[in-house]
């Protein structure tokens, strides 16, 4: 019944982000990767404030991965830049990886060693001195709620907790910037919800988080902003609400009437919703059988975006801004 | 700090490794294997030894009791290298594609760690599984040291040489890991080169050898240095200083590490075999050879009327006057095994280092 896959959108066009309303941590300018002929990453741009939780959504082969390879200094782009706290992982490896915590999206865990002894390596792993190693493994594993797995082997843990000690070894060395890919591939409902609690509880302690999903939802719930991304381009930038109301689907009714036909119309507040179903009513020669809000949903807005782009309608959707109702850190 | 706090923080990886070797029974099998295998070899050597060759009197001689010695030492010796062989391979050749396999390969890239500290430490606690295998079986060798005929430095020279191997076979191995995605691929890749080194160097020489015997050459030996990267040659090298007289310091002379005859006829070894296996082949059989220290008339052809024709050098370098500058055996072994170690190192520490314009 949706028309969220026909409708045009009116999206604004622009070459770069407009300059976000705290400081970029992560900047993005025309990032490129190339694989032979194949464009993993076309010329992308983008900028991740401090302390927001920024996620990038597509689909299998999008080139999220490969974006995340490079902001983690593995991968060498192709062209373009990428800085993090004004250091190029390229130049700058090591002062990046100070400040990076990656998760990648293929979690491997030592799985013959104890939770606690996993830690440890990763610890010293970061030139973490010994004597900070218990206390710190001993605060990571409250932290991600596993601190009565301490000595469990990690070949015996379910996977969301063995997503959770992976998260735990991505913050050992107290990164500024966290780079999760897919983290919640995998798991049950109630796995997913603990980890976005969790997300939101390392949103608030600061953290700056890059998190990548196919299950656009789950993104919605957590991110201050997101990136719709597919064929290595980023087709939509912005807060969810903002991306929403750039494609004019923010808010939509749809109207049965009892002579089978129904209709959409945008409402944009309240009133303009009563003022409609008033003049539906009244002066509608048809009777209204039912009425319903419809929910443009992210999933919703990404099949939109990309077709929309892939009928060749706009060449570059964004929307540089965070919504403050939807950002954690908004007014900490 | 503790011992091993100080190890797991100077090299986690090493630190890793070689909790995780301790931790489970799979090593504890192979040394025990190994000595049981190795023990069962060495007393039914003794006891063929002891049995079939005695003195004059019912008990072995003093000559008899030094070559048993000997041939239990080169025995022990020929079953490390073995080992060393197909040990030290299958010990590494997971070391940086099982990471890759278990996809923990990206989270040490992005860590502090540097390619060269992870690469070591794989190397390293390889070579330490070795070492503990090594040092498992120097009992063994301590048996043959009480019975004669070898020497402490002897030991200690060619276990040496074994070593040095099993680093230079780790070396070559994790670049074998780090350039193969699989670990699968990776032993096979590691199993074919230990086999080109050894098997396809012995080839190798012996059809230089033959094309040397069919051009006609009266002394047909290919150059040493083609069996230079061949751990057992270097280790039947090193092994034939001692079971020879002493008194020479280049065994090979001008014949390089297989020279004809050495000697200690009454050796019998897997060792010895191969020193016969390379052994300079002449166009006619039948000419006997003495590589001791004095100076013995070498046959170098047949003059018209079938007399041998000599040459007076002797049957080692003594007054070889122009193979002074030549470069014995072990050191080419050295110097060729080395350059294939820090080209495997330098292969694995590329391969592991990021940022990489492909992902590894």
């Amino acid at each position: 019944m949706s028309t969220l896959g026909t409708s045009v959108m009116p999206v604004v066009p622009i070459s770069s982000p407009e300059p976000p309303s705290r400081p970029a941590l992560v900047r993005a300018r025309s990032l490129t990767k190339n694989y032979g002929s194949l464009a993993a990453v076309d010329n992308i741009d983008f900028d991740i404030p401090r302390g927001s939780i920024f996620g990038l959504i597509g689909p299998n082969g999008a080139g999220k991965s490969t974006t995340f390879a490079m902001v983690a200094s593995l991968l060498i782009p192709t062209s373009g830049t990428v800085t993090i706290a004004d250091f190029n992982p390229m130049t700058d490896r090591m002062q990046v990886r100070r400040r990076v915590g990656y998760m990648p999206d293929n979690i491997g865990v030592y799985g013959d060693l104890t939770a606690v002894d996993y830690l440890r390596f990763f610890a010293a792993s970061y030139r973490i001195k010994p004597k900070a190693w218990d206390p710190l493994v001993d605060g990571l594993l409250e932290l991600v709620d596993l601190a009565d797995k301490r000595d469990a082997q990690v070949d015996s843990l379910s996977r969301g907790m063995k997503q959770r000690l992976s998260l735990a070894r991505a913050l050992v060395h107290d990164p500024e910037l966290l780079i999760l890919d897919e983290p919640a591939s995998g798991l049950d409902p109630r796995a997913r919800v603990e980890l976005r609690e969790l997300l939101l509880q390392l949103a608030r302690m600061g953290k700056t988080i890059l998190i990548s999903s196919h299950i656009l939802a789950e993104l919605e719930a957590v991110c201050s902003d997101i990136a719709i991304m597919e064929g290595g381009r980023i087709h939509a930038i912005g807060a969810p609400a903002d991306i929403r109301a750039a494609t004019n689907t923010g808010s939509r009714i749809a109207v049965a009437f009892t002579d089978g036909s129904t209709e959409e119309y945008p409402v944009s507040d309240a009133l303009t919703q009563a003022a409609l179903l008033r003049r539906l009513v009244i002066e509608d020669p048809r009777d209204v059988l039912s009425f319903a809000p419809v929910d443009a949903d992210l999933e919703g807005l990404y099949m939109q975006i990309t077709d929309t782009v892939r009928a060749g309608e706009v060449e570059t959707a964004a929307v540089a801004s965070v919504d403050p109702l939807l950002d954690p850190m908004a007014g900490t | 700090m503790s011992i091993v706090d100080a190890v797991a923080w100077r090299n986690p990886v090493l630190h890793r490794e070689l909790k995780q070797r301790a931790s489970t029974p799979r090593m504890m099998l192979v040394i025990t294997l190994y000595l049981v295998v190795l023990t069962a070899v060495v007393f039914a050597l003794y006891q063929a030894r002891t049995g079939d060759r005695t003195g004059s009197f019912g008990q072995p001689g003093v000559t008899e009791i030094a070559s048993i010695g000997q041939s239990l030492f080169e025995y022990v010796l020929f079953f490390m290298v073995i080992l060393v062989l197909f040990i030290v391979p299958g010990f590494t050749a997971s070391s940086i594609a099982g990471e890759r396999e278990r996809q923990t390969l990206r989270a040490l890239q992005v860590s502090l760690l540097s390619p060269r500290s992870i690469v070591f430490g794989k190397v390293g606690a390889s070579v330490a599984a070795t070492v503990l295998l090594l040092v498992a079986s120097l009992p063994l060798l301590a048996v043959a040291y009480l019975i004669g005929g070898i020497t402490f430095g002897e030991i200690f020279i060619s276990l040496g040489v074994v070593l040095f191997a099993a680093f230079g076979l780790a070396c070559i191995t994790v670049a074998c890991s780090a350039i193969v995605k699989r670990v699968s691929g990776a032993i096979l890749l590691a199993y074919g080169i230990v086999l080109l080194l050894v098997g396809g160097t012995f080839v190798g020489y012996a059809v230089l050898q033959e094309v040397d015997a069919s051009r006609g050459s009266d002394l047909a030996q290919p150059p040493s240095w083609v069996m230079a990267a061949n751990p057992l040659a270097a280790v039947a090298d090193v092994s034939q200083r001692s079971v020879s007289d002493q008194t020479d310091d280049d065994q090979f002379g001008e014949f390089g590490p297989f020279g004809p005859s050495f000697g200690n006829s009454q050796v019998e070894s897997p060792l010895s075999a191969v020193r016969d296996l390379m052994q300079p082949k002449f166009p006619q059989n039948g000419f006997g050879f003495n590589d001791g220290p004095f100076p013995v008339p070498i046959p170098v052809g047949i003059d018209e009327f079938g007399n041998v024709i000599q040459d007076n050098r002797g049957g080692n370098d003594q007054g070889a006057s122009d193979d002074g500058d030549r470069v014995p055996f072990i050191a080419e072994f050295f110097i060729l095994f080395t350059a294939l170690s820090v080209t495997g190192l330098a292969i694995a520490i590329w391969r592991v280092r990021t940022p990489a314009r492909t992902e590894r």
